[in-house]
């Protein structure tokens, strides 16, 4: 099979698409998802102490 | 403060910033390319800290006008969370500054207006940790919380209009006009500041939270 024919092969490319930019856009989405989950706990711990503070 | 919607607010406007940001139609122009994205992400970090610096000021008037120790937790921690942003867009202004003015940290006086105002804003805090007496930390660091939000504004936002400033929207009178964004830009700059502003927030109120638990646990002792 010649190189030029490999093109033509079916591959999953949308992450591939644009220079392989999504695979960035998926990157910083789970770092920024993952701060924001980790946001969320630390505001469920303080809600809890605030809980345990008023009994 | 106990509301949750708002969170989640900020979560998808911070998650849609930063997909749209980087995968966004924006502007070809030289010398910036698509360093343009940056607006998404540096300038929200000022304009989240001029937010939180709003927000501290009201609370040490508040504090000053009926003396509540609740108002000044509020206005120290949200002038912490104000510095962390201040430092973060500074940071990341150097970063972008180096590769499209050549420079990271070049005589532009809008620059050294910021540094001088997050100087006066330092010596807030060294104020706050010279002082024993808390009665007497928190009346004068809220009076000297408005002095530096009086000479902080006008350094940002005031004399670099007056000279040239490399800076755009600065040198005479132009507001957003010149930013030089679309209207597809804006559709993500607009909520990207928003994003940044309910984050800074909500890190501020999860810091008041802990402050009010931990003087509360201080009393009990």
């Amino acid at each position: 099979m010649s190189l030029l024919n490999l093109q033509d092969v079916e591959m999953a490319d949308a992450f591939r698409a644009d220079g392989k930019i999504y695979v960035v856009v998926a990157v910083v989405s789970i770092v920024v998802l993952g701060l924001i989950a980790y946001l969320f706990s630390i505001d469920r711990k303080v809600s809890k102490l605030e809980k345990e503070m008023k009994k | 403060m106990r509301k949750i919607w708002w969170k989640f607010l900020a979560a998808g406007l911070l998650l849609y910033t930063v997909i749209f940001g980087l995968i966004g139609e924006v502007p070809r122009q030289p010398i910036l390319n698509e360093t343009i994205r940056n607006v998404y992400f540096h300038v929200p970090m000022w304009f989240g800290m001029m937010a939180l610096m709003i927000s501290s000021l009201v609370y040490s008037i508040k504090y000053l006008r009926n003396g509540q120790v609740q108002d000044d937790v509020y206005a120290v921690e949200f002038a912490n969370v104000a510095i962390v942003f201040g430092v973060l867009g500074f940071i990341t202004g150097s970063l972008w500054g180096n590769y499209t003015w050549g420079d990271p940290l070049p005589k532009d006086p809008k620059i050294i207006a910021v540094e001088v105002g997050l100087l006066i804003y330092s010596a807030y805090f060294v104020l706050r940790g010279s002082f024993e007496d808390e009665q007497k930390k928190a009346r004068l660091s809220a009076v000297y919380n408005i002095f530096a939000f009086a000479s902080f504004m006008p350094l940002v936002w005031i004399l670099p209009r007056l000279t040239d400033s490399l800076h755009p929207g600065n040198g005479g009178n132009p507001a957003f006009g010149k930013y030089d964004m679309d209207s597809n830009m804006r559709m993500v700059f607009y909520p990207a500041i928003l994003a940044w502003i309910l984050v800074g927030v909500w890190i501020s109120s999860l810091r008041i939270r802990i402050k009010l638990l931990n003087n509360h646990l201080q009393d009990n002792l």
